[in-house]
């Protein structure tokens, strides 16, 4: 039966090319605008962390004056960094938890290769050896650092793959040696590691939450104080401080590095929540923090990415404006189902006469209207196709790529409205009185 | 033309006009508010940056060599810049408008922390700012060679002198002159010693007059940006040497973003941009299939009705009334379309507002978008109405 409505359908679409390829195309735009503006939202909601990173949670402190609640910029006031000097003790606490603050710098790389200029075109992180493991980075080459290098630095270096390319031109080179900047002592590559790049950026969203770059050389964190490296980044403050030199930031309220700590249970999480209660305490009553309502807030890495509002306002509001865009087309399409199906009728009647059901006459224009959402689907893809590389042009950016997931989606969709727009047309011709078209012929 | 016989024929088979209208109510709502935003958007990439833009050349420097005398440099650069043709002069900077790179702080009437209504951004920069950025300045003067103070990358080094856009100073001294007050920036005293008409803010973010509350501070600067006013014929060149230029007085360090200030804007503007192309598309989408929709279903009308026509043309009905017939169908529903349509296009402002932060709709937006869609509407009636009108009255005495 099925083959035979494919085949009427099929012969109808035909009869009345013009209105059939209205319906199709007012199908294919709509499907077209708003997967476009779908995809790119999507691109844009990607959680890429490691197993969705639900047991890495970003750890936020209510460090701030009384009478401050929205100094922050969030929606609770909390601000998204921390300081060095919280920094310092929550990654030292004597818990068996994975920890690391993480703050972005602007290493200036020298290459080894002849004619190669320095260039500043590389991100620099401080970060603690469990870093690489709790997000995840492939070494290709050697591992991270020791243990004791948090605690006792060396001057050692784990650097991507690109940078080995561009500083060594490539191969196993741990062990070897490579300068930062003018800095006479130089580093020892302990790993190499793949290049690491997941959008957004969900590790520091303070840096931009889709950067060009990802970070190409990671320093321990205990180096920070002896480096000097200057943060690149959003540095903010709650009270007035004079700075003049790198050691005032390091003592200063400046909150400008993101921390982030591994729990894998809810019981880790319940006992990292106390300590951090009972050190927001501590701090207020060692007169650092002045905030009368001490508290920690830990939130893992969607909760991080929702509470840092990663898709843009613009983007949603296209989304929504693109749905509306649909409806219209959708609309648009039961008015022409309306009148296609009105030229049919006096078949509908002779169909009727000859004993097909109300049912089958039903199911004969659903499968119609679903064939004609087929085609506008298949259409609606090359639009989404031609969309997605202009918004890629707009925005300057590589995310949002048709994958399959997004094929199947818009397919799908299409289906989904060819069955809200020819519900109504299938159903007028199924229940409409046949002897009135038999008798008008 | 009588309305009657049209109102009873719709009212007999109301469906197709019902979608028609709905159709219409839906674009108007869409229109006016993607229309109002692109509106927005242009307002915003309008502003002046205060600059001379067509004249200003900006590049970033950033220092790797620990063992250099940066001021010495820096000035030694600006000698030679400005002994280059084409130059007319030079200064490093904190900060240049649109730049991204932004230092803000609260700026209050006294030294308590409850009387600093506003922040505002803040410039560094050598005596020179105001004439290489090419500012306006509205009343005060520039800053004098003994206020200069030098500043490190991170230091918060207090000036006893600032200049303010107007914009600021028009927000703290509404009725007076600014030259000559005091505020208080970290607690530390300061005197306005010069108003400059227009300063816009480093990061794109702030709109209103906000979006030029900015101070300047008599910085000595020796990286960060740079930024030189050159002759307009000459700004390709000096943009392709300049770096081998500086380079060849010092290569301990990186010089890049070298970029008018026209792509400053234009990379600041970016997402504006984007969205106003594509609020463009949509808007221009939905006036395609809008009017294919209604033509279709107008034809679909006529093809139907072409017995009826014949009949009226028979009982002597001209060519005109079978036109005004069509086309007084179509006015009937987009009026009443179009008046739904406004208050769809309202409540959709009305959550635009609530939850993104857009503001309050025009009506002059809703009232051209109305004669907008009324034109599309009416045009796509007009083709198939013509057919209509082309149906000869002997098609009455036959059997369809």
């Amino acid at each position: 039966m099925l083959s035979y409505y494919i085949k009427l359908g099929w012969r109808h679409i035909w009869q009345m090319p013009l209105l059939s390829s209205l319906i199709i195309l007012a199908f294919a735009l709509g499907i077209g605008v708003s997967m476009t503006m779908i995809s790119y939202y999507q691109a844009m909601a990607k959680n890429p962390a490691p197993g969705g990173g639900s047991n890495l949670y970003a750890v936020q402190l209510a460090a701030y004056g009384d009478d401050m609640e929205s100094w922050g910029g969030t929606a609770d006031g909390l601000p998204r960094q921390v300081t060095y000097m919280d920094a310092e003790n929550l990654r030292k606490a004597e818990l068996p938890f994975a920890s690391t603050p993480i703050y972005q710098f602007m290493p200036i790389m020298k290459s080894q290769r002849p004619g190669v200029g320095p260039s500043g075109d590389f991100r620099g992180r401080f970060v603690q050896r469990d870093f690489f493991s709790m997000f995840g980075l492939q070494f290709l080459h050697g591992g991270p650092w020791g243990k004791a290098i948090d605690l006792e630095p060396e001057r050692q270096i784990v650097i991507s793959r690109a940078l080995n390319e561009w500083v060594f031109g490539g191969g196993n080179n741990v062990d070897k040696t490579l300068q930062i900047g003018e800095d006479p002592s130089p580093f020892t590559v302990v790993g190499i590691v793949d290049n690491w790049h997941p959008q957004p950026a969900y590790y520091d969203l303070t840096t931009g939450s889709f950067p060009r770059k990802g970070p190409e050389v990671f320093l321990p964190y205990a180096l920070n104080p002896v480096l000097e490296e200057f943060p690149m980044g959003n540095i903010s403050g709650w009270q007035n401080a004079i700075l003049q030199s790198y050691q005032d930031l390091l003592k200063s309220e400046f909150v400008w590095q993101v921390f982030w700590v591994q729990l894998n249970n809810d019981d880790e999480v319940a006992r990292y929540r106390a300590y951090l209660k009972a050190y927001v305490q501590q701090q207020r009553q060692l007169g650092r923090f002045a905030n009368p309502n001490p508290r920690g807030e830990l939130r893992n890495v969607s909760e991080w990415l929702d509470y840092n509002q990663v898709i843009s306002r613009d983007n949603q509001v296209m989304v929504g404006l693109s749905f509306l865009f649909l409806l219209v087309c959708l609309v648009n399409t039961i008015g022409l189902l309306l009148a296609k199906f009105l030229r049919k009728m006096n078949e509908v009647g002779v169909r009727r006469a000859l004993g097909a059901s109300r049912r089958q006459i039903f199911s004969q224009y659903l499968v119609e209207v679903l064939l004609m959402g087929a085609l506008g689907g298949l259409l609606g893809l090359l639009f989404t196709y031609l969309g997605l590389g202009l918004v890629r042009t707009l925005y300057k950016t590589q995310i949002a790529q048709l994958d399959l997931s997004l094929v199947a989606m818009t397919l799908l969709l299409s289906l989904i409205a060819a069955c809200g727009a020819g519900l109504l047309p299938a159903l007028r011709a199924a229940n409409s009185n046949p002897a009135v078209f038999l008798k008008a012929q | 033309m009588a309305i009657g016989p049209i109102l009873r024929s719709l009212l007999r088979n109301p469906s197709g006009a019902i979608l028609i209208a709905l159709q219409l109510a839906l674009t108007l709502a869409i229109v006016s508010n993607a229309v109002f935003i692109i509106q927005q958007r242009l307002d915003t990439m309008a502003r002046s940056t205060g600059l001379v833009e067509e004249e200003v050349l900006t590049a970033r420097v950033f220092y790797f060599g620990k063992n250099v005398d940066r001021y010495a440099q820096a000035q030694r650069d600006i000698a030679t810049l400005e002994q280059m043709a084409g130059v007319k002069s030079a200064v490093y900077a904190s900060s240049i408008p649109l730049g991204g790179s932004n230092s803000t702080t609260a700026i209050c009437y006294d030294s308590g922390s409850d009387s600093c209504p506003h922040e505002a951004s803040i410039f560094r920069g050598d005596i020179q700012l105001l004439e290489t950025f090419g500012m306006e300045l509205v009343s005060g003067r520039g800053f004098k060679p003994q206020e200069l103070v030098k500043s490190e990358t991170f230091a918060t080094v207090e000036s006893s002198s600032i200049l303010v856009t107007e914009a600021l100073a028009k927000a703290y001294f509404p009725d007076q002159p600014a030259v000559g007050k005091l505020l208080y920036i970290n607690e530390k005293v300061a005197t306005i010693v010069g108003v400059v008409k227009q300063l816009l803010r480093p990061a794109n973010s702030a709109s209103g007059p906000e979006g030029g509350f900015a101070i300047i501070l008599p910085h000595l600067r020796h990286s960060a940006y740079l930024a030189l006013r050159v002759e307009p014929g000459a700004m390709l060149d000096i943009q392709q040497t300049l770096a081998q230029t500086l380079l060849a007085l010092n290569d301990q360090r990186v010089i890049n973003y070298i970029q008018p200030m026209a792509k400053v804007k234009e990379h600041a503007y970016g997402g504006d941009r984007a969205m106003i192309v594509l609020l463009l598309g949509v808007v221009g989408l939905l006036a395609v299939v809008t009017a294919l929709g209604i033509g279709g279903l107008v034809s679909f009308a006529v093809a139907s009705r072409k017995k009826q026509i014949g009949t009226r043309r028979a009982l002597g009905a001209s060519r005109g009334d079978i036109i005004r017939y069509f086309i007084g169908e179509n006015l009937l529903i987009a009026t009443l379309a179009l008046g739904l349509g406004a208050c769809l296009a309202l409540l959709l402002n009305h959550y635009l507002m609530q939850n993104y932060a857009l503001e309050r709709l025009q009506p002059s937006y809703i009232f051209g978008t109305i004669l907008l869609v009324l034109a599309i509407s009416q045009l796509a009636t007009l083709l198939p109405a013509l057919k209509a009108a082309s149906v000869s009255p002997a098609i009455a005495t036959r059997t369809v």
